[in-house]
């Protein structure tokens, strides 16, 4: 071989390599500069977004406190919408028309009721069943009827007072809204929402928020009734997930009637419960929003659980008897222990023996008046003051009372209580 | 001390020296994400983690330092929740460092490739390739008046060719240099020890240039060691003699007896005190060493001049007794035969003379009878004669017919029989040698009176050196120090034992007891010259006796010269420095035996101590090579100057 030809050959693919080599050195240092230019580029609006969130967040804060009232404010009933399945909607709106405060989706109104046969006002707490809108609020409330099956089950007195006696132009004494049991619709993790029957008000407002602000969240609502006839907002459902891709609708018939039409009516014959969720649901990681009766807020809170949700993601709300307890009812180390509790304002000393739910429920079982609200610790209509002794919650109260004093519908003495009441 | 395990990978961002990207939030904002840059230098912060699914729920797998477990976990497809926006990686250090290393070897590669493009010729010629001037040992090294560089560089020629071929050749030059230079034993073994070539092969081998460097100009030592490069190979490592040496083995430097017996204490204690010989004793050691000449070694002046003194009449009276004409049973000869070879006997003559008379007077004498026989000599047969006849010297009736017919053959052949049967023994030459200077005519008067049966009486009185004979012996008296047929009888008595047939090895000890005996012996060579064994411990046994003084030939490794010590001081002090005469020592009982190895010194062992008084770190020289050689009989191979001038082209084998 000529070797010239190979000395040549190697000096020039070296001098070749050498050329590639410094020519690449320079693209990638040019790369590098655009890359890394546009990586700080990206972070800027990144951080640009989330300032934005945080101001949206300041300006609802700063809009609610501005907006809010204390106390009771009079609101006019300027319509009433029959939804079927015994109920209905009130739209309510301000009888000074001043604009209303926002309210996250899920919270609720505190109404003062006047019926007649009562000298005290009745205390009830509703759900807005909408979204926000500066000039009305939206309730829906149903109408509870005894039910005979149900041994001490009793009408609604507040319910059908609603049915029955508010019409439209009626003036109602009406709280600002609140509750813990609300989603934050600036926030971005994907949501499974659960509503058993007339649950669905809260849940409702949540869907209707999302869909207000055009959030892009991946959203399912299971919504369990018993059949066709208690299926409220039927077309209002369909609309918004015909409309958005990111919204599940699955509709859950306990007792389908021979009419209701499965796979148009309804998805499922059954109850909602988590072995559903488990097969329409990639995984169990989304935060879940829980309203309906006790049985099944119960039931799928502890099979959440054993899927692996922690509790931070489980949100329930808890209305009277639909309360989920965190310590079961009867508690057999408390019963045989005995209290004594006294009322100081109505100079009764009573012996506490554990049969009674809560001091509220003691309390009026002995004579004694304490206002009450929700009966779930969430009005704060009951708050008492407690002047010695300690005391235990039974449920997680929605707005925990200063040191000193107790909501006592979910309260239970620790030890001998003197109460202000 | 540090807690390491602030370093794992939940705790900290450490970054690893190995990875090629580092966290482009950590260059831009000091905050490096928790995840780091991805293999190929894409972010891997985009998200916080990768979660993990088990029993239908994914499971967020956020690291404690980024802040554990997010509040949100991970969505319901398995992504995290937590993304950022991705950020540009940057190089590290470690791939900088490695673009200036390769742009270095670069620039290298061209500065090579750039100096072969020099026109042949002109390649030594260019100063950053030149690696410096020979040693001018060296120096002159030429091919046809130019340097000649492929004298030891193969791959030097100069083209491109074999410039590129050297890249890949093997360049020990070993060799080269093992043109000219030769070694006692293999060129590439360590010291050039055929030991460790075979018995220690997991020993390296060791080339030329690993401790002689060239180039370093013309009047740099290249031959000489530091001390560091000895320390290189040997596991043994010493910063200094003074300090780390060990001591000397005793009795340094003392491996083996003299080869001449001179029992230094007796001598000195004893009888150069003696006033009887007080003019001939020397005064110092001197008197005997010549300090002129001392090296490794300060030789004794001559035997004449030293032991000659006082030992030269001791060895004529030593006489050698070979031959003898012994007792015998009757007469084994026919007096013809004997007359034929001798003539008459006197006795003869004289009854012929008493016949003539008797004839002259008339009377007719009868003829003379057969005598009966009558043993004249009841003398024992010699032992080298013994040794010789192979019969035992005092059978009488074995040894009569055989010594009669060799004295008879003597009287007519002079010394040669005695010459064939000692060949018998030994070899021709040797033979000879032993009975060099009997004349012929000695053996034929001697032989013939002992024929007759008679003492054999000389014509003149018997000689005081050489040759001689009394009644009934033949004798050698030696002629002085290192008499050649002494020397031959000697070196064939220490031989015999081994070469003589089975049937004659008791004759042999016997004779070799009797040349050995210090006291006694033939010559008195056995009182100075040390009979030893110079067989391996296992082999047979090689007896010699010893001529010379015994160096030390096999640690020539081990330098030491006297001369310079002994100017230092003189000789008179200077000797007693280190040698230290030892006077209790059983020194003459060391030769008793024949392994030289056993052996007891006249002189106290030389201890490092005495060396190290001097050889320190103020003092004088203390390195290896002062007293160590690495190479082992180190010489040219050929005569050097003519492999020099030799054209170029020519064979080059020498020859």
């Amino acid at each position: 071989m000529d070797l010239d030809l190979l000395v040549t050959g190697t000096a020039g693919a070296f001098l070749a390599s050498i050329t590639i080599w410094v020519i690449w050195l320079g693209i990638d240092a040019v790369r590098s500069r655009t890359v890394s230019r546009q990586s700080v580029e990206a972070e800027q609006r990144y951080l640009q977004a989330k300032v934005a969130q945080i101001m949206a967040q300041k300006e609802f804060e700063k809009e609610k406190t501005e907006l809010s009232w204390n106390g009771f404010r009079k609101f006019e009933v300027s319509e009433r919408i029959e939804e079927g399945g015994g109920i209905c909607s009130f739209i309510l709106r301000p009888h000074d028309k001043k604009p209303l405060p926002p309210f996250h989706p899920g919270q609720y109104l505190t109404f003062s009721l006047h019926l007649p046969d009562t000298s005290r006002p009745l205390i009830r707490c509703y759900s807005l069943s909408d979204c926000h809108h500066p000039d009305h609020y939206r309730v829906s409330i149903k109408q509870i009827d005894g039910d005979p099956s149900i041994p001490g089950s009793h009408p609604g007195k507040a319910s059908n007072h609603f049915h029955k006696a508010i019409r439209k132009g009626a003036i109602v004494d009406v709280k600002a809204p609140t509750g813990q049991f609300y989603l934050d619709i600036t926030k971005a993790p994907p949501v499974v929402l659960i509503a058993g029957g007339v649950g669905l008000t809260p849940v409702l407002s949540m869907l209707n928020a999302l869909v207000a602000a055009g959030s892009k969240r991946e959203v399912w609502l299971f919504y369990g009734v018993r059949d066709g006839s208690h299926h409220v907002m039927r077309e209002h459902l369909n609309r918004i997930a015909l409309e958005n891709e990111n919204i599940n609708l699955r509709i859950c018939y306990s007792q389908p009637r021979e009419e209701d039409r499965a796979g148009e009516d309804y998805h499922h014959a059954g109850r909602v419960d988590v072995a559903l969720l488990r097969s329409e649901l990639p995984s169990s990681n989304y935060l879940y929003f829980i309203c309906g009766p006790a049985g099944m807020m119960r039931t799928i809170t502890a099979e959440l659980k054993e899927w692996g949700v922690p509790d931070r993601h489980i949100h329930y709300e808890a209305f009277g008897a639909a309360t989920v307890k965190k310590v079961a009812p009867s508690q057999p180390a408390t019963s045989s222990a005995t209290f004594r509790v006294e009322f100081t304002r109505s100079g009764k000393l009573l012996d506490w023996d554990g049969s009674a739910e809560s001091i509220l429920d003691f309390a009026e079982s002995n004579g004694i008046a304490i206002d009450s609200g929700c009966r779930a610790g969430n009005c704060g209509t009951c708050l008492t003051a407690v002047k010695e002794g300690e005391i235990e919650y039974v449920t997680e109260p929605g707005d925990k009372p200063e040191t000193g004093s107790c909501l006592a519908c979910i309260t239970v003495p620790k030890g001998d209580l003197k109460l202000d009441a | 001390m540090m807690d390491f395990s602030k370093f794992r990978y939940f705790a900290s961002a450490y970054e690893r020296p190995t990875f090629r990207y580092r966290c482009g939030r950590l260059a831009n904002w000091g905050k490096p994400c928790a995840r780091g840059p991805n293999i190929d230098g894409g972010c891997g912060g985009v998200s916080e983690c990768t979660p993990l699914y088990r029993d239908g729920r994914f499971y967020c797998r956020r690291p404690k330092r980024a802040g554990g477990d997010c509040f949100d976990g991970p969505l319901p497809g398995g992504q995290c929740s937590q993304t950022h926006p991705p950020c540009a990686p940057r190089r590290s250090l470690r791939v900088w460092r490695g673009r200036a290393s390769l742009a270095a070897a670069f620039v290298v590669i061209a500065l090579i490739a750039l100096s072969m493009t020099v026109p042949p010729g002109s390649v030594a010629s260019l100063a950053f390739v030149h690696p410096g001037p020979l040693s001018s040992h060296h120096a002159n090294l030429s091919i046809e008046g130019e340097v000649a560089c492929p004298a030891c560089h193969q791959a030097a020629e100069s083209t491109v060719a074999t410039w590129l071929g050297g890249i890949t050749a093997h360049a020990d030059m070993t060799q080269q240099c093992s043109a000219c230079h030769g070694f006692a034993g293999p060129v590439t073994a360590p010291h050039n020890s055929v030991l460790f070539a075979e018995t220690r092969p997991e020993l390296e081998i060791v080339e030329c240039r690993s401790c002689h460097k060239e180039h370093k100009g013309a009047t740099a030592n290249i031959s000489r060691l530091s001390d560091a490069q000895c320390s290189t190979c040997h596991q043994t490592k010493f910063n200094s003699f003074a300090g780390d040496h060990h001591d000397f083995v005793k009795p340094f430097p003392y491996r083996r007896r003299n080869n001449l017996i001179f029992d230094h204490a007796s001598h000195i204690g004893k009888h150069f005190a003696d006033q009887k010989v007080a003019e001939k004793a020397p005064t110092n050691c001197a008197g005997c060493h010549d300090n002129a000449r001392a090296a490794r070694y300060v030789p004794v002046f001559s035997y004449e001049k030293t032991c000659g003194a006082c030992h030269d009449d001791q060895i004529a009276q030593r006489e050698m007794p070979v031959l003898r004409f012994p007792e015998f049973d009757r007469n084994y000869l026919d007096r013809d035969e004997i007359e034929a070879a001798c003539g008459p006997s006197e006795m003869a003559i004289e009854k012929m003379r008493e016949r003539l008379a008797a004839l002259e007077a008339g009377d007719k004498p009868e003829d003379a009878e057969e005598e009966e026989y009558y043993a004249y000599s009841l003398e024992p047969a010699t032992v080298i004669g013994s040794y010789l006849t192979g019969i035992e010297a005092d059978d009488v009736e074995a040894q009569s017919e055989p010594l009669q017919k060799l004295f008879l053959a003597m009287a007519t052949s002079g010394q040669e029989p005695l010459i064939d049967l000692a060949a018998g023994r030994t070899e021709e030459a040797t033979a000879t040698a032993l009975f060099a200077g009997l004349s012929p005519e000695l053996a034929r008067r001697m032989a013939c009176q002992w024929a007759y049966n008679t003492g054999y009486i000389g014509p003149d009185a018997p000689e005081n050196r050489g040759w001689t004979a009394d009644e009934f012996t033949l004798l050698y008296k030696p002629l002085g120090h290192a008499d050649p047929v002494m020397r031959a009888w000697m070196d064939f008595v220490a031989d015999s034992p081994e070469t003589a047939a089975d049937d004659l090895k008791d004759k042999a000890a016997s004779m070799l007891d009797l040349f050995a005996d210090r006291k006694q012996g033939p010559g008195a060579c056995a009182k100075c010259h040390a009979l030893s064994n110079l067989a391996k411990p296992e082999a047979a046994p090689d007896l010699a006796f010893m001529w010379r003084y015994y160096r030390d030939e096999k640690r020539s490794q081990k330098h030491f010269n006297h001369q310079p010590h002994l100017e230092l001081s003189g000789p008179e002090v200077a000797c007693e420095t280190c040698h230290k005469l030892d006077a209790e020592a059983d020194y003459e009982g060391t030769f008793d035996g024949i392994d030289a190895t056993v052996f007891v010194s006249n002189f106290g062992s030389v201890e490092k101590a005495t060396c190290a008084s001097c050889h320190n770190e103020t003092g004088v020289r203390q390195d290896c090579t002062l007293c160590h050689r690495y190479h082992e009989g180190a010489k040219f191979n050929k005569p050097v100057t003519r492999y020099m001038l030799r054209p170029r082209g020519e064979d080059r084998d020498g020859s």
